[in-house]
Order: C-alpha cells, then structure tokens, then sequence
C-alpha cells in the first residue's frame, strides 16, 4: 500500500505543478514568520476625468507594497556603485524626468534616449498588447520593464540582479518590508520579481490631474488666461466641434475630452523628425527594432501632454530643447519619410501657424502643468 | 483498487488543463484579404492607380471594426455570433503577408448549415456611445487607440497613404470615420455548415482600388485628401461617410 500511495501523491503533484510555473525554493530561510503579515488592500482612484486603471492580475496593489516601492525607487542601493536610484532620472519636480536630452547613468554614463516621465505611467498599460512602455515599447508592463531595464544596463544601474537581491536579502530593514508587502517567510525569498512588482505598484500611484486645465474643465473660463484659450482653441481644431479655419491638429494624437483627459492615445507613431527615404535609413529605429517590423522603424512613443512644462528637452532624444521648438517642429509639417504619421502629412492649415498662434499653444501647453504634487510626502523620498 | 485510481488521477492531472470543447459548436473563420487591381495589397508599396491623376498611390493604413456578425441558418433564422472586432491590414507588408490577410476566429458557433452572413462595417451609434473603459483592453473596443477621445467617437475607420500626381508632388491621404451614422450593413450569401470542433474559413476580399476609383462613388483624392469625420451634414462627415460606404461596397465574399 504504501509503495502505491507515494506513488498517486507523486503523480499529483505532478499533475499540480503541470499547470503552474516553475518554484525555485531559497536555500536558506531567514525566519520572518515574527513580523506580521496582513496587506491593506489599495485600490487606485482615478482623478476626475481619467478612466479606471488597469493593471496586471497578479500584482494586487497594497499599502505596503506602495510604501516599499516607494523606498526601493528612492534607494541608491539598485545600482553597482550605490550613486544613483531610479529617482535620479526620475525626478519628482521634474515630472519624474531628469532634465537631460540623455539620461546619465553610473559615473555619467550617457544612456541611448531621455527619460519618460511617469506622471500617470500606470495607463500606458494595455492588457494583452506586448509593447506597452520605453519610447520603442520595449516592455510589455512596468515589471517586466524593471526586471529587464535599468539594473543591469551597463549606462544605467550597471548592477547585477543577484548582487541585488543578496543586498536586499541581508539589509537590515527591508526583508520586514518585503514580509509585510509580499508575506514572504524568509528573507531568501526577496528576489526581483518582487522588488519590480513592489516599485510598480509605487509607480502607478503616480497620478496628476490637478492642473488650471483641469480646474477650467470643471469650472469653465475662469482658470485660463485668453491666451491659453485661443491655444486649446487651436489645439483642439475641428475636434472641439465645428469646422475651424485653424487647425493644430493635436487632439488626433494628445486627444482628450471631459471623460478621458489623459491627452495621449497610448500609440506609436513618427511624427517626422528625421528625413529619410528608405524606412531602414533611420538612425534609430525605435518600435521597428522592437518589433521587427519594417514600417514601424522611426516611430516612438506618443507621450501623454500632462506636465509636459516640466520635462523639457523633448522627443526620444531629447533634441527639442523648449516647447516653443518642439511646437515648431509641429508647424512646419515634420520631416519627410516613407511612414510619416498620415496625422501630419494631411494637415491643411498647420504650416500656416503664425508665430502668436504658436505662443498660444505653448501657453496652453504650461496650463496642463500640475505643481500641486511637489511636496507631496508619499511620492517624496522617504530617506 | 490502486489499477483503477492510478490512471484516474493521470486523466484528471491531464483534463485540468485542457478543457473540453463543446461538441455542438465549431470555429467560423473569417479571413479579410486586400487587394489592388487584383494584386494582393501591400502596404508602403506604390502602386499605379490606371487614372490620370494621381498616378500612383501608396497605402499605410486599412482598418477598420466589423461588428453585430450574425449568420442565418437554413430555416432563415439569424444567430447572433461576434459583437465586434477589428480588421486590420497592418501586416500587409510583403506580397506573402498580403496574400494570407487577416484572419478573425469567431469560436463556439452552433454546428449546422448556413446560408446567410451579415456584418457591420464600422459600429452601431449605440455601441459608439460606449468608452473604452467599459472593456478589458483586451477587446477592440477597449483600446484608446481606437477611439478618439475628443469626439466621444471610435474610429470606425482609418484609410491613410500618400499620392503622387501628374506633377510629380506627393501628398498625404487620410479619411477617419469616427462620429454615429457611419454604421453599414452587408449581408452576404455564402453556403456553409458549421461542423462539431471543426474550423469553416470565409474569406473576404477587399478591393481596395473601389475605396477610391469606382465610378459613381469616386472620391478626389487631391481636393478631398483628409476628414476626421465632423457634425453631421457637413463636408468632412460627408466625406468620411462616403470613405465609409466605398469600404463596405468594395468587401465581397469572392
């Protein structure tokens, strides 16, 4: 009996774990069982206007896993030489940009593009679609991100994963916070895919819609200046309702209403900063290297308008180093290329922008900045 | 006792993953192919348009949503089958790739003989008047990049390339429809039975040179070159409805 009884046990668990993913145990525990374990649940509330977030099932977002998030962002501990931390690029005045046409990383080591800012980056996720986040869609969600991102890119974090967690593992105060975030047993347990689902969660608490935009939406004519009115005016071109003999055409690809403020599209386009010929003449092929995809070389991420005051210089390389600039890349109908956004190429009067109209939208542009977060404690540094 | 509980176990370990499909439905396949003049259409290829202006045109973009699939039995009655999806053509980007389409798999179909499709081209004011957020962006219609938030709207359509005249100049095209009123209806006759577990293919074909070129439903690609839709009765919407109706016409079942 007892030869067939280990032997059904066996196959059970076989047939289990047939379904599920590989568990690779710790080899040494480090009894956390003491601290308590009981999550409060968090449920992101979506500013008035924003539609309801999603994220992925199996990162439920708590208290605790927000507040640890939030001390591994902030913490220099990630990279090789503990000098920078993911606020170093990310800075919070800066609308969790760094400032830089280049993000720099360990001993100034220039990376390949800006950085993005992540002011509402929890709604560039879309369920099921593998090219969510990075301007060339890299990564599918924020975790796979920083699992496969900065930490162990060589002009990031030049770190090692296993340095890390092993760091992680023996610190005296974070295992508790894993316990507390995650429920893990033994401090061995802390490995990357937690630490990634721990600074996602953190990351997609950050929210903003507290702009003058906003506040006009809601109460109309009484926050914007004349100025910034006849720059939405412009903006918005036919899409506000009627037939404009002016048109900027932006609300195709910053598109927004009363119920969807996010002023993005969350796509990828080429919005015709380089001329080229042939689609495999751009220097940096952006989505298309991603996916393989010839006529999706050149095209890059088509970034939310929210905040955009703060995150100067602009584009994927940071070459645009004002919004007046960038505004008169716009103007002047981009440069030519085989896949160049239809947006762009159809747009009957925007090359007829005069120089006030496009002072107009830049000032309507500075009208979506939200400062109110600046000393906002639980998206600051908690060390 | 041990014999009989063994292998009982291993179908069970075997079935929880793999569960087991209905014998009374099968898979309906509906395959779009594109073409031009009766060659497959390839996106970001210049092909020549056998009028005198413009003389070439290139297309990079052709998608749009189908939706309320219904299929008629062989007592007439309709059976409601697919709420909507979304053909795209943006594959189409090799000769091989645009011989082969796009291919939308409607599973659990009742079995049995058909004689009837019908499918909407675009979607039904009233499913227009819902967002994106009431979907899982797993649906079609749960995509922001389907709908333009500005106009309360889902882009039912988007037609985008560029042309090149008789005097050499390049232009862009573009012809969104995107607001209510543009839903249209076709309905085909095709013969087909639905077999138990088993995959029927209908294939659509495109003809995209009737979006523009028809005659009698012409649209001037160098004058009317763009519409993002607009209030009802005005140029663009006109327009973006034609750009609709050429679409739906130019769908035949070969």
């Amino acid at each position: 009996m007892g030869k067939h009884f280990y032997w059904i046990i066996g196959l059970m668990a076989v047939g289990f774990f047939a379904c599920e993913d590989q568990i690779i145990k710790p080899s040494v525990c480090n009894n956390l069982e003491a601290y308590n374990y009981a999550p409060s649940s968090y449920t992101v509330i979506p500013p008035e206007g924003f539609p309801a977030m999603e994220h992925p099932d199996d990162n439920p977002i708590t208290v605790e896993g927000i507040e640890l998030g939030r001390h591994l962002f902030y913490d220099p501990i990630l990279s090789r030489d503990s000098t920078i931390s993911c606020s170093s690029c990310h800075q919070l005045n800066k609308a969790f940009t760094d400032g830089l046409s280049k993000a720099e990383g360990i001993e100034g080591r220039l990376g390949r593009r800006s950085s993005m800012s992540l002011i509402n980056i929890g709604y560039s996720w879309i369920k099921n679609r593998p090219h969510n986040f990075m301007w060339d869609g890299k990564f599918t969600s924020l975790e796979e991100q920083i699992v496969g991102g900065p930490i162990e890119d060589p002009v990031e974090m030049d770190n090692d994963w296993e340095t890390v967690e092993n760091v992680l593992r023996q610190h005296p105060s974070y295992p508790q916070m894993f316990r507390s975030a995650f429920g893990i047993n033994c401090s061995d347990e802390i490995n990357r895919q937690l630490i990634a689902k721990a600074i996602a969660q953190f990351e997609r608490t950050l929210n903003s819609a507290g702009s003058r935009f906003d506040e006009d939406l809601w109460v109309p004519f009484v926050y914007l200046s004349a100025q910034e009115l006849r720059g939405k005016t412009l903006f918005e071109g036919d899409a506000a309702g009627a037939t404009s003999t002016k048109d900027a055409e932006c609300a195709h690809c910053h598109s927004f209403s009363a119920n969807k403020t996010l002023f993005a599209r969350n796509e990828y386009s080429n919005n015709g900063l380089d001329s080229v010929n042939n689609l495999n003449d751009f220097t940096d092929l952006g989505l298309g290297a991603i996916t393989g995809n010839l006529s999706q070389n050149g095209q890059f991420r088509e970034v939310t308008l929210r905040n955009i005051g703060l995150t100067a210089p602009y584009m994927h390389d940071g070459r645009f180093a004002t919004l007046e600039e960038a505004v008169g890349h716009y103007a002047s109908g981009g440069q030519n290329a085989p896949n160049l956004a239809a947006e762009l190429t159809t747009a009957p009067t925007l090359v007829t922008l005069t120089a006030s109209e496009k002072e107009d939208l830049v000032a309507f542009l500075h009208a979506l900045t939200d400062s109110s977060y600046f000393n906002k404690p639980e998206w600051s540094s908690p060390f | 006792m041990y014999k009989l509980i063994l292998p009982l176990f291993i179908a069970c370990s075997f079935f929880q993953c793999n569960p087991e499909p209905d014998p009374n439905t099968g898979t309906l396949e509906l395959v779009f192919k594109s073409s031009f003049n009766g060659s497959p259409l390839v996106l970001y290829q210049k092909d020549s348009t056998n009028v005198s202006d413009p003389t070439t045109i290139t297309f990079k973009k052709l998608d749009f949503f189908v939706s309320d699939i219904k299929i008629q039995d062989s007592s007439n009655e309709w059976q409601y089958i697919k709420d909507a999806g979304y053909v795209s053509m943006a594959n189409n980007l090799s000769l091989d790739a645009a011989s082969e389409g796009y291919s939308m798999t409607i599973n659990e179909v009742p079995i049995g003989d058909y004689e009837g499709l019908e499918i909407g081209i675009g979607l039904s004011d009233q499913v227009n008047a819902t967002l994106p957020g009431d979907y899982s962006s797993s649906s079609p219609l749960g995509l922001n990049a389907n709908y333009w938030a500005s106009w309360d709207s889902y882009i039912l359509c988007k037609i985008e390339g560029d042309i090149e005249q008789s005097n050499a100049s390049v232009s862009g095209f573009l012809y969104h429809a995107g607001v209510n009123g543009m839903h249209q209806i076709r309905n085909y006759s095709p013969s087909f039975s639905i077999g138990s577990n088993a995959k029927t293919q209908i294939v659509f074909e495109i003809k995209a040179e009737e979006l523009f070129f028809k005659t009698g439903s012409s649209i001037d690609l160098i004058n009317d070159n763009q519409t993002h839709s607009g209030q009802s009765g005005s140029d663009a919407y006109n327009l973006a409805l034609k750009a609709i109706q050429n679409l739906s016409n130019s769908i035949y079942i070969p």
